[in-house]
Formats: C-alpha cells, sequence, structure tokens
C-alpha cells in the first residue's frame, strides 16, 4: 500500500495540515489529503476580487501561462512526475502511454496553442474588451465575456482534464476551485504547485484553488455550493458526483454537467463486402476500441455493423470480423494501447456467463484475459453489461439497416466512428439529431484535441458571463 | 479410489459407522450423507470429509459432464475429463453470471422456445419437449415447465436487473426443503432452538414478514416449512400474494431500455402492467397490510414461541414498524429467529441486531448463503459461520481466480459446490469477498468457517471519489417513473 500527500491549495498557498486519509484505488494506493472543512473560511471570495484579473491583458495572461507551461516537463518538474507516478498506479492507462501524455500535455501551454484556443473556442475580442455591435442608427450594443467564480469538479482518468481546466480558467478570467477526483488528485496540483513557485501573488495563481474533499461532504458543500460564493459548477463525470451536486442547485448556480459517457461505431455493410475490407475495418475499430486502454469516453464499445442476422453468410463474416478485431487490437503498438493493468472481475464474470452461449453470442479471446475480448452478438441486440465493456472488450451487433443503428444512439453515446467515410456525411445531422455530439471517421473517435465543443457544449463560452453594455441616443 | 498415483491426492477410503451401518467414503452416494446427523458432520475428520466430497464431486462430474450441455462445453474448453482432486474442479465451476447468460430481448420478444433452449442447457432434464406455446412471461414459463417437466426453478430478486433462474428439480426442491429443517438439528450440548416452538406436537406458528407465494428462494423455503412443520392457518405473512417473476424483472428490463434510450418503444404487456399497479398500489396500501399482519401476530402470538425468519432489511423494517407502535419482546424466548442474506445495499443503522432481537424477543441467529446454494452458513457461539459439509468450499485469488490453498485463513472470492443438487452442474461462483478459515472451532464444530465480516467485490471497486468521464447514469430512477406514469395509464 502506497500513501501519498496531496496539498490543499488555496489562491496561491500550499497548506498541508489537519491531513485525513483518502483511497485512491481500493486495497492499492491510499493518499491523504487536508481537510477542507478546517480551511473553507479561506475558501469564497467576493465578487469584487476578481478585478484583479482585470488589471491584466489577455496577453499578459498567456505569457504567464507560457511560463508555467515552460515549467512541466517531465523530467525536471518534481510535482508533474509525482503526479506521473501515482497515475500510473490508479489510472488504468497503461505507464508508456501515460507518460507520452505527461509529455505532451504541457505543450498545450504555449502562446500558439493558447492563442489557437481562446480565439476558436471563445473569440478574444470579448474577452479583451468590449465588442462593439452598432443595432440601428443611434443604438449601440456592446458584449464583453467576464470570467465567473466556479468549481470544477474534474474527472480523473486522463491528466489531460487537468491541463484543460486551468487553461479554461485562466483565459477565461475565473476564479476556479478544482475539487480533485480520488483517481488523479495530483495533476491538477503539480500545475498549480508549479505556477506558486514562479509567482505565488500573479493573479492567475491567486485566482486557482484545489482541494479534495469526498464528494457528497455535506459539512463542506452546504457552504461552498451557495450562490454568494459560487455562479458556475462544472462537474465531469460521475453519476453520484453530479447527483450530490443537484442537491444545492438553486437559482444562482449554473451548473455545467459533463456527463459519463459511452462511444459507439456504425459501421455499413460495405465492410463486409470482401477480405480486404474486413481487415481494414478491424484495423479501424480496433484503433477505436483499444487506444488509451478504452479508458475515455470516446473509446467505441458497441460496434453496429449492418448484417442481417438470418442470414449464415453475412454472419459468419460478421464473426470473422469480431475474430479480426482482436487481431487487430492485439497488434495495437504499445505507444497506442497495452494489455489490461487490472482484470475487472466484474466484466469478467459477464464473459464467463455468455462464453458457452453460442447461440446468442460468439466470444473472441485468446488464453490472456488480458489482452481483450470481442463478443459477437448472433442477433441484434447489444450484451446487457455494455456499460461495462472495459479492458478493450467490444461487443459486435448486427443490424439491419443504417436506420435501425441510428435509433440505438442517444446522448449517452458521446462520439460516434462512422465507416465508410461516405456514409458519415449522410447520417451526421440525423446522429446529431439522436444525441451524439462527435461524428468522425471510423478509427479516429480519440483523436479529439481541445478544439471544439465538447458533449454539445461550448464549455468556455458556458464558462463566461456574456454582459451587454448599450448606448442608446 | 484415486486411480492415478501422480493426481497428488491420494486419500485411504474411511469407514464409518452410522445408524447401524457402515458407510464407506469411496462409494458414499449423496442421499447417505444426507442422512448424517449433525454430530456426525460437525466432527467428521478433515480427512473423512475431503474423502467423502471428493468422491460425490467425482462421480458428480462423470455423470452431469454428458448430460449438461453448459457444463460439457466448459469442461471442454478447460480440458478436464476427470477430477481427482477438490481443486481440479475449480477451472469448472460457473459463474454467477451463467444462471442469468439469456439475453433479456427473449423475453420482450417473448421467445420462450428460445430461453427453453438456454435453460435446457443447464439441466439434466429435456426440455426439448416443452410447449411454450401460450406463454406470455416469467410466470407462464415456470408454469409451463413445472406441468411438463420435473423442474422447479427458483429465480433471484433480480437486484441487478435480471433474475438468475436456478433449475432445480423436485429432488433438488425436497432436499432444499428437508435440509431447512436438519439444519435446525441441535449439534453437541449446543440448545435445540426447536424445542420450545415444537412442544405440543401442534403445526408450529411461522412468521415471514413479506409475500407468502411465489418461486423466489424465500416463498420456496417458506412452502416447504408450512407444509412439513407448519399449516397455511399458523403462518402470519405481511402480503398474503404471489410474488410474480414478472413484476420483479419489469424494473430491471424498463432499466435496461432507458439506459439503451429505447424505453418510448418498450411494449408491455397491459396484463403485467395490471400486475405491476397492483403491486404499486399494495405499497401504496402497506400501511393497512402492516396493521392487518399486526393485529394477527398480536392476537395470536404474543408471547408464544414462534418460527421467524427473514434477510436483516426486512426484520429491521418489520422490528421499525413495532418501534413505531411502542411494541418489544414480541414473542417468547424459545421462539427461533433466522436471518441473513446480507444487507441488500439498504441503510441497516448498526444497532439493528439489538434492536430487532429487542423487538422481536428472542436472539437471531444469522446465517450466510444464496439463492444458488442449498447448504449455506449458520452461524455458531462463537460468532463465525459453520458452512455445511454439503458444500465445497473454494476461496479463490480475486486476481486470478485460482484456488488459494484450504488450509489456514484465507481471504478472496467465495466460490462452491452444492453436493446436495444432482440435476444440475452445483459449481458456482459468487461476487462476495468473504474470509475463510480452516481448523476448529471453539464450539467444537469441525471444518471450514467465515468470518462474519462479507463484503460483494462489486460494492469495493475504485476508489473513493473515483471520476471518470466514461460511463453511463444509472436510469433507475427514469425507469420507475415511467413505469409508474405507464401503469397509471391503464385506466
Amino acid at each position: 500500500m502506497t500513501t501519498i500527500d496531496v496539498p490543499l491549495i488555496i489562491r496561491g498557498q500550499i497548506i498541508d495540515s489537519d491531513m485525513k486519509s483518502f483511497n485512491a484505488r481500493a486495497g492499492a494506493v491510499d493518499f491523504r489529503a487536508p481537510d477542507l472543512f478546517a480551511h473553507m473560511a479561506k475558501i469564497p471570495v467576493q465578487a469584487h476580487a476578481l478585478r484583479d484579473l482585470y488589471s491584466l491583458t489577455l496577453d499578459e495572461i498567456i505569457d504567464f501561462m507560457a511560463m508555467v507551461g515552460a515549467r512541466l516537463d517531465l523530467d525536471t518538474n518534481e510535482h508533474l512526475a509525482a503526479a506521473f507516478e501515482m497515475s500510473s498506479h490508479t489510472s488504468g492507462i497503461a505507464r508508456p502511454i501515460l507518460e507520452a501524455l505527461y509529455r505532451n500535455t504541457p505543450k498545450v501551454f504555449t502562446r500558439e496553442v493558447i492563442c489557437n484556443f481562446i480565439e476558436r473556442q471563445i473569440g478574444r475580442d470579448y474577452l479583451e474588451g468590449w465588442v462593439r455591435k452598432p443595432l440601428a442608427p443611434g443604438q449601440v450594443l456592446n458584449v464583453r465575456a467576464f470570467g465567473a467564480r466556479s468549481v470544477h469538479v474534474i474527472a480523473g482518468n486522463s491528466p489531460g482534464v487537468a491541463f484543460l481546466t486551468i487553461l479554461r480558467s485562466a483565459v477565461t478570467r475565473s476564479d476556479t476551485i478544482i475539487k480533485l477526483p480520488s483517481n488523479d488528485p495530483l495533476t491538477a496540483t503539480a500545475i498549480l504547485r508549479t505556477m506558486v513557485e514562479i509567482d505565488a501573488t500573479h493573479p492567475v495563481t491567486r485566482h486557482l484553488s484545489a482541494a479534495y474533499w469526498k464528494g457528497g461532504d455535506e459539512r463542506i458543500e452546504s457552504s461552498l455550493y451557495q450562490p454568494r460564493n459560487i455562479e458556475k459548477i462544472v462537474a465531469w463525470g460521475g453519476f453520484a458526483s453530479i447527483t450530490h451536486i443537484t442537491k444545492y442547485l438553486q437559482p444562482g448556480i449554473d451548473l455545467i454537467t459533463l456527463d459519463p459517457k459511452h462511444s459507439a461505431s456504425i459501421i455499413g455493410s460495405q465492410a463486409l463486402a470482401s477480405d480486404a475490407a474486413i481487415e481494414e475495418v478491424a484495423h479501424l475499430a480496433a484503433v477505436d476500441i483499444g487506444s488509451f486502454n478504452q479508458e475515455l469516453c470516446a473509446n467505441a464499445r458497441v460496434i453496429y455493423v449492418v448484417c442481417d442476422d438470418q442470414d449464415p453468410e453475412q454472419m459468419e463474416k460478421l464473426n470473422r470480423l469480431g475474430e479480426r478485431i482482436l487481431a487487430a487490437i492485439q497488434a495495437l503498438p504499445p505507444t497506442i494501447s497495452t494489455p489490461a493493468k487490472e482484470p475487472n472481475p466484474e466484466l469478467q464474470a459477464e464473459i464467463e456467463g455468455i462464453a458457452t452461449q453460442e447461440d446468442f453470442y460468439r466470444l473472441y479471446r485468446t488464453a490472456d484475459d488480458s489482452v481483450g475480448a470481442v463478443i459477437v452478438s448472433q442477433f441484434d441486440e447489444a450484451v446487457e453489461f455494455s456499460d461495462i465493456l472495459y479492458n478493450r472488450t467490444a461487443n459486435v451487433v448486427p443490424v439491419p439497416d443504417i436506420e435501425d443503428a441510428l435509433r440505438r444512439i442517444s446522448a449517452a453515446q458521446q462520439s460516434i466512428g462512422v465507416y465508410p467515410d461516405t456514409l458519415k456525411r449522410e447520417i451526421r445531422d440525423a446522429l446529431a439529431i439522436q444525441g451524439a455530439q462527435h461524428i468522425v471517421s471510423l478509427g479516429k473517435v480519440t483523436q479529439m484535441g481541445f478544439i471544439g465543443p465538447q458533449d454539445g457544449l461550448e464549455v468556455e463560452r458556458r464558462m463566461l458571463k456574456w454582459v451587454r453594455e448599450m448606448s442608446i441616443d | 479410489m484415486v486411480e492415478d498415483p501422480s493426481a497428488g491426492l491420494q486419500l485411504p477410503s474411511v469407514k464409518v459407522e452410522m445408524d447401524g451401518r457402515m458407510i464407506d467414503s469411496d462409494t458414499i452416494t449423496a442421499d447417505d450423507f444426507f442422512t448424517l446427523k449433525p454430530n456426525e458432520l460437525w466432527l467428521m475428520s478433515d480427512q473423512y470429509r475431503d474423502t467423502v466430497q471428493l468422491t460425490l464431486l467425482s462421480d458428480r462430474f462423470d455423470n452431469l459432464n454428458g448430460r449438461v450441455g453448459q457444463l460439457a462445453k466448459l469442461s471442454k474448453l478447460q480440458g478436464i475429463s476427470r477430477i481427482r482432486s477438490l481443486d481440479d474442479a475449480a477451472p469448472l465451476l460457473f459463474q454467477h453470471t451463467v444462471y442469468k447468460s439469456y439475453p433479456m430481448s427473449l423475453v420482450e420478444k417473448g421467445r420462450f422456445d428460445l430461453l427453453t433452449r438456454w435453460l435446457d442447457g443447464l439441466t439434466v432434464h429435456d426440455l426439448s419437449g416443452v410447449d411454450v406455446s401460450g406463454c406470455s412471461g416469467f410466470d407462464s414459463w415456470f408454469d409451463a415447465l413445472e406441468a411438463q417437466t420435473p423442474l422447479r426453478p427458483n429465480h433471484s430478486t433480480g437486484t441487478s436487473g435480471k433474475l438468475s433462474i436456478i433449475p432445480r428439480d423436485t429432488k433438488d426442491l425436497e432436499r432444499f426443503e428437508l435440509n431447512h429443517l436438519r439444519q435446525m438439528d441441535p449439534f453437541g450440548s449446543e440448545p435445540d432452538r426447536m424445542a420450545a416452538i415444537r412442544a405440543g406436537n401442534a403445526p408450529i406458528p411461522i412468521v415471514y414478514p413479506s409475500s407468502r407465494h411465489g418461486r423466489h428462494v424465500a416463498q420456496r423455503m417458506l412452502d416447504g416449512l408450512v407444509r412439513r412443520m407448519g399449516s397455511e392457518a399458523t403462518t402470519y405473512v405481511l402480503y398474503d400474494d404471489f410474488l410474480s417473476a414478472d413484476v420483479a424483472s419489469l424494473a430491471g428490463r424498463v432499466r435496461g431500455a432507458s439506459m439503451k434510450g429505447t424505453l418510448e418503444d418498450m411494449k408491455i404487456a397491459p396484463g403485467l402492467l395490471g400486475l405491476y399497479r397492483a403491486s404499486l398500489e399494495r405499497q401504496s396500501a402497506q400501511a393497512n397490510d402492516q396493521e392487518r399482519f399486526f393485529e394477527r401476530v398480536l392476537a395470536d402470538l404474543v408471547g408464544e414461541n414462534a418460527f421467524v425468519f427473514g434477510n436483516v432489511p426486512l426484520l429491521y423494517a418489520w422490528t421499525e414498524m413495532g418501534e413505531a407502535r411502542g411494541l418489544k419482546s414480541l414473542f417468547g424466548a424459545g421462539s427461533s429467529i433466522t436471518s441473513g442474506g446480507g444487507l441488500k445495499g439498504s441503510e441497516v443503522p448498526a444497532d439493528w441486531r439489538v434492536r430487532i432481537e429487542a423487538f422481536l424477543g428472542a436472539p437471531i441467529r444469522l446465517g450466510y448463503g444464496m439463492s444458488e446454494l442449498i447448504a449455506g452458513a449458520a452461524e455458531c457461539p462463537h460468532g463465525v459461520y459453520h458452512l455445511s459439509p454439503f458444500t465445497i468450499p473454494f476461496i479463490l485469488d480475486p486476481a486470478t481466480g485460482a484456488p488459494l490453498p484450504r488450509s489456514g485463513t484465507q481471504t478472496g472470492r467465495f466460490a462452491f459446490f452444492d453436493l446436495l443438487v444432482e440435476s444440475y452442474w452445483g459449481g458456482f461462483v459468487t461476487g462476495d469477498k468473504v474470509t475463510m478459515t480452516w481448523g476448529g472451532c471453539e464450539c467444537g464444530r469441525k471444518g471450514p468457517y467465515f468470518d462474519p465480516l462479507i463484503e460483494r467485490f462489486s460494492e469495493l471497486e475504485g476508489g473513493d471519489d473515483k471520476i471518470s468521464c466514461s460511463g453511463s447514469n444509472d436510469a433507475h430512477e427514469e425507469a420507475m417513473a415511467w413505469l409508474a406514469s405507464k401503469a397509471s395509464e391503464l385506466g
């Protein structure tokens, strides 16, 4: 059992007293963090406290972030190295892939990337000043976007979430309290500690805090989630964490939820047209299933393929596709995907349950369960445990036509990988209407980046308060 | 009995005298074994118990391997054709998911022929000729199976949303009923917990604070108790009704549809919806049922010795009702109160045991078992749970599934082989994390016993507050609201 200390960081101040123990991964990793309740008085700020962020130009904020980014080097930054080390124990993502994430993600904190991010996500003019919009002769509307006092309940399955949250907070001039996840309490902390070392009094540093408390701790949440303290809550993942928060919702608090999601693939009948097509589709599907060890919301889990489940010849091809997907998963390079770090006993038990039910399912796997598995349904239904398909496990499901596949998509599926490419344009409107939020060619679902809407939302714009000032003659 | 010396386990045959007969561990049958009395069962040497268990297990495997389709597939997959040691059977234990590995959509689509074919793979009985053409749900399907075959299945309550179906037959069911009676027999110098209740030789009072009829294991048990030592007239239940498997599974079916976003496409037969509405109405009329139940119990049983059973949340809920009425020491001190079944995720306070005992007026004897197992474990005066020798335990490494040594104290996943069932394969891997100790207990019982702390692996995974962008919403509440609105539209 490893025990790690996670300090509390409040506006440039690092606190490591009143330590309490928490569980990062049952039976494997513990950590200690200060009891936030003992320091609650330091947490909220009054609205006027945000004025100092407006004494800075956006360029000064970008320069500071770039300076922070330059110091987030895994080889020389002990805080980031400690975060990587802890994540390598708590994350389902394999160490070499995690290492690449910890090396590459800090590159988003460079001037060029931040400028592009601001322009694409918000529009720089709205952050720099009032944007003039003449309405009619003698009437001018001026609009400017202002930061808000916010809590971000962030996800811990990828370190990118901490980087993105801090970037969003800085460029929107928000006051942000990050509620750390138990599965990655150190990445955001490492970035904030680096900021403190560079300039503890910098307004950006002074408006970022990071704390761990157990989600649902009423002592903390009932006093924190008050409109006098908090204007916006951005909550990632976790049904339970969002359910806790909804108790405190009232007028004056804007909740932005980034719900937990799963993703799927929709594949046309062309995939089964030839052996070459089967091979190509198997490889593309394997990338969507296996990248980042299937730890992300964008990873494919259920693969709908147009195929007549009453036609033995077509079903034989579909089964072969399943077999080839497993082979392609095994062939993924370790920089993209590795065998499972930890078995998932609940999933394993479900797989054993259907292993010999050939009437309903064909199971493709190897003697080593950590490799992954592909379950090919022999009729047009996904397995009932499709919400726990992890560790590179996918369910291939025959559907009679594309229209039928579309009907199975809802807002619970974030990313839809589509094959062939030509089909994507045909069905993108229908997919969006069903609730899908990210439509992309098969094999590319995890190449999402930070640019563009997330889960159907323009998160940065939602984080801001859009204020109008009018001149009327 | 062990033909291959290289197999590692060589046990000499052991002969003991029982009821004036010589029982040979090499040739013992399950029927012989089942006749053993508590003193014989609990005092047999480890060597004798292991030998008998291995003999029966090995014979059972030989007998069922060609006849239970799913076992044949698994044994072929694992390359196992003989069982020469208890641990040889570990790779052949069915995961708990096997008994619910049917696609739920078979019920939606009314494909009871395919559901029957699925069950056919789990029992020795030939179900190929069963006419299921008139079936409209689980209840009528069970009716058809029971009318046309020796099957007497029981089902789980479907807390996970899907019913497990255990294909017991008439003989298995008889063993199940008899075992419940026999495990009440006293061991050694421990008091006979049934003596006071049985005094007078009249049908005994049986109290169960839930539904009277059904195919769930509790209702099956109640049937046996009533028939074998009680009577309908001396049976006290909260609801004198039938626990429908269709109603029990409906919530899970709707939840599944809700998660898939196909709720509005879901068709529920009006008859079933009517049953569901009746169960909702019953819940809202619960106060009346409770009042009637209390009135009857108070009129007939105050200070009387009764046989009371129910899982802890059920007994606790009843205790709360009793406390609200200011009742305590309801029954005679010679009553038998049996409970177990875990806390099933319910919010029961830490002092539940003291409060239930104060209300009911007699000590609780806790047990550990499950729908899939006939002979479970019961608490001894030293507070540990002794597993019946009719059940072979396996403690599996949680990560690898490999059996841990049958010695010392081991913590892992509990799996078992149920020697008392003969029409289906009794090997089963649970989702429970247990600690088992091999070695004697101060109560005098030999053989392995459980530590009382039993947890579910599914509730132990993850950290305190693990948040991931990957996952799905729990649609339970949405599903329930949808069901209630559909039921209210029924007119």
